[in-house]
């Protein structure tokens, strides 16, 4: 039997990253999805980083094998483009038009930075604000310097994961009534809800948690010039060193204690960075895993296209017709297997 | 009525990421039970040592700590526990039996558990096919690195975001502190909505995987090809970006208290001139365009700085907002609870937990006009739901219920340290 998603007809309105994510989900478990685009082109292609020939990636990312069509100029263009969908994806304050003229069936998912009204309304938005007011930023880095913001577009994609969870649960109403609705998700309310929830804390007892008032008791070293990151609970502590070849430093007098460890933690990773320096970050972390010590390497992108984990797990797909590989699916479905798309979408 | 109201889920979850998938789905109405284990506490409970006193109402533990922990309770909202142990006689074969009287499970834990306990969908699904299971292993079933254990911030650094999030020749830095777990829970919960969606259409389950470091990849999806194209990475530094200059949180009035400003265009950086009084800047040839601003970045940043020090965050991020420039303060957990955002989506909602008291609790972003999402109960106390799932729900009577209390099968509180 073919995905219950084929019939699917999702319209992407939207022009932002967060909703050409959302109609990318659709796209990935076998919807047909139609990106509407402005004549002077779409915004997220000037959304960097891009290729030698000045494309965005993040266009390319999203949207490759979307059906493209001209952004209507009248209205009643508007109606016949929508006219049906299943799902149509619209900016701030196209809402209940749309909805009106897709008629009764369409779920219609509003995707903004920040909604149409409250205190933000008017702002403009990019990455780091998102991560700055979410919360999340004032987590990371080290005390005493600016915070980070992070990477890419991450709150974006986040909202279109949130925009697709709600057009999935409008879909799933649907079944009952035959009837869609009106759904809308902000980005930056999504990121709140994703930063550690620190806030029920302060409710609980006024604590407002600031970076460095936690000791994690991780540290990371350079392997061959990958960086592999340790994590030492106080039980693991004699095993990591037998895996790594330094029992002697279970007994040290430096390191033996927890108390001791944390007072020269700096100098217990400047041993271990040297004993490291010249071994495979891969066999590091394997040992490691090996004798129940969580670490990882910390992969730089370049890194994941070699990975022979992900290659193993037949992660990749392509390359496509621009010659790029297309990351694997967000997540695997026994009975929806993902799209193929080998089309470059123009 | 909710959308998923008919809908029962078991979570055999622990920490953040698979819990969050379980509240969104119970958010939207489903009767998620949260087994939990009185011999291998959830960590989020933090039973083990010394209890520290930061993470309670009041800075008081009580009695029941597990109970009043924030962690715990901001995750598990509108959901049940039963506390079973696995290893006892019966346990597994319990699970086993509300597993088969409901519509989802969701495990975060290592690959390999669910089979072992003869919980795997295969074996389910013979029993009955509709049962749809979701597994959010963080490298995935299969592989080489399937069997290795991680934390939300290993899991960023495994999908190539960390490396890219450094000081000038910094280490990678993990952000949130903890950011893969929550796209882990939304991942997973778009996952089962669309399962929900194909069995509503078909009849038939399914089996899920949600690698989380696979499903975390798709949101730096450019930067990876990026890579690809270029054959090498972008050397990160801090929060300096090529496309935009400024591009930084500055410091503002107050202990540790910053304001981020960028000029993704000239017009922006000659309203943040005019902002700072200083319009001749706008002029200086240092700083005519991104590709100046960004060769003569520090200088840039100095000039900035020396001027936010001054301003409380909030005011001059929305006085920078009002003349179109690029501003936000970083909001601190104090900012979130304060936000007059966050309050005008109806973020908050009071709730009242038994244990530890009435307080607002963070919400969830999902607005939909004829299905809102609920809060119907707090997080449950440590196996607050024993008697109502094994007896109105599996039918057992109170001889069988009590003799699983006399043996520990079923405990309303974990064994010490456990």
């Amino acid at each position: 039997m073919s995905s219950p998603f084929s019939s699917l007809h999702v319209v992407d309105l939207s022009g932002s990253i967060a909703g050409n994510y959302c109609s990318r989900l659709f796209l990935d478990f076998g919807a047909q999805v139609t990106l509407a685009e402005p004549e002077n082109g779409a915004s997220v292609r000037h959304v960097p980083p891009f290729d030698k020939d000045r494309r965005s990636l993040a266009f390319h990312h999203l949207n490759t094998g979307k059906r493209v069509v001209d952004l209507p100029k009248s209205k009643a263009e508007l109606a016949d483009l929508v006219a049906g969908a299943d799902v149509a994806i619209v900016p701030q304050g196209f809402k209940d038009e749309i909805a009106k003229l897709a008629g009764d069936r369409c779920v219609c998912v509003e995707v903004s930075a920040f909604g149409a009204d409250g205190p933000y309304a008017g702002w403009q938005a990019n990455e780091m604000v998102h991560q700055a007011l979410s919360g999340m930023m004032s987590n990371n880095g080290e005390p005493g310097r600016e915070p980070l913001y992070g990477v890419g577009n991450r709150a974006s994609y986040a909202g279109g994961v949130a925009a697709y969870i709600t057009a999935m649960v409008g879909l799933f109403t649907r079944e009952d009534d035959g009837q869609g609705q009106k759904a809308s998700v902000d980005v930056a309310e999504t990121a709140a809800a994703m930063c550690f929830p620190y806030v029920l804390q302060y409710f609980y007892n006024g604590t407002n948690r600031r970076r460095g008032d936690q000791d994690i008791p991780a540290g990371q070293v350079l392997c061959e010039g990958t960086w592999v990151c340790i994590w030492i609970y106080p039980h693991r502590f004699a095993a990591m060193c037998k895996a790594l070849g330094l029992s002697q430093l279970i007994d040290d007098p430096r390191f033996a204690q927890v108390a001791d460890r944390v007072k020269n933690w700096a100098e217990m990773f400047d041993i271990i960075q040297d004993h490291v320096r010249d071994e495979d970050a891969e066999d590091v972390v394997s040992r490691l895993q090996e004798a129940q010590v969580i670490s990882a390497c910390a992969y730089r992108p370049s890194e994941l296209l070699e990975n022979p984990h992900l290659a193993a797990r037949q992660y990749w797909d392509g390359p496509d017709a621009q010659g790029l590989p297309r990351l694997g699916a967000p997540f695997r479905l026994s009975r929806m297997p993902r799209s193929r798309v080998n089309e470059v979408t123009e | 009525m909710l959308p998923f109201e008919n809908i029962r889920v078991v979570e055999l979850t622990t920490a953040w990421a698979g819990p969050m998938a379980g509240r969104i789905l119970a958010h939207f109405g489903a009767d998620v039970t949260h087994i939990e284990s009185p011999t291998r506490t959830n960590t989020w409970r933090t039973n083990k040592g010394a209890p520290s006193p930061v993470n309670y109402p009041d800075f008081d533990p009580g009695e029941r700590r597990w109970d009043r922990v924030f962690l715990f309770n901001s995750q598990n909202v509108n959901k049940r526990s039963l506390a079973i142990d696995l290893k006892a006689e019966g346990g597994v074969e319990t699970v086993r039996d509300l597993v088969l009287q409901s519509d989802v499970l969701i495990c975060n834990f290592r690959p390999g558990m669910l089979r072992r306990l003869a919980l795997d969908y295969e074996s389910l699904s013979k029993h009955k096919p509709e049962i749809i299971v979701a597994e959010m292993p963080a490298f995935g079933l299969e592989g080489p690195h399937s069997s290795y254990a991680a934390l939300g911030p290993t899991m960023e650094m495994a999908a190539g975001m960390s490396a890219a999030i450094a000081y000038h020749d910094g280490k990678p830095t993990v952000t949130g502190p903890s950011y893969l777990d929550p796209i882990g829970g939304f991942n997973a919960a778009a996952a089962i909505a669309t399962a929900l969606y194909h069995r509503r259409k078909t009849g038939l389950g399914q089996h899920i995987e949600v690698s989380q470091v696979e499903a975390a990849m798709q949101f730096i999806g450019p930067e990876i090809l990026h890579a690809a194209v270029e054959g090498k990475d972008t050397k990160p530094d801090g929060n300096r970006v090529a496309h935009a200059a400024p591009h930084n949180a500055f410091p503002a009035q107050g202990e540790d208290e910053w304001v981020v400003i960028a000029a993704q265009t000239d017009a922006q950086w000659q309203a943040l001139c005019a902002e700072m009084g200083q319009a001749e800047l706008a002029g200086d040839p240092r700083f005519a365009d991104v590709g100046s601003r960004k060769a003569n970045e520090d200088a840039l940043e100095r000039i900035i700085a020396d001027w936010t020090g001054a301003f409380d965050k909030h005011e001059l991020a929305a006085k920078l907002q009002s003349a179109g420039v690029i501003a936000a303060p970083v909001n601190t957990p104090h900012d979130l609870a304060h936000s007059d955002y966050l309050r005008a989506r109806g973020f908050y909602a009071e709730i009242t937990h038994p244990v530890a008291g009435t307080h607002p609790h963070p919400g969830l972003p999902f607005h939909l006009e004829r299905a809102p999402g609920d809060y119907r109960r707090s997080a449950p106390a440590f196996g607050a739901d024993n008697a109502h799932l094994l007896g109105e729900v599996l039918g057992f009577d109170s001889e069988r219920i009590d003799a699983m209390v006399r043996s520990r099968t079923i405990a309303d509180a974990p064994n010490k340290e456990a």
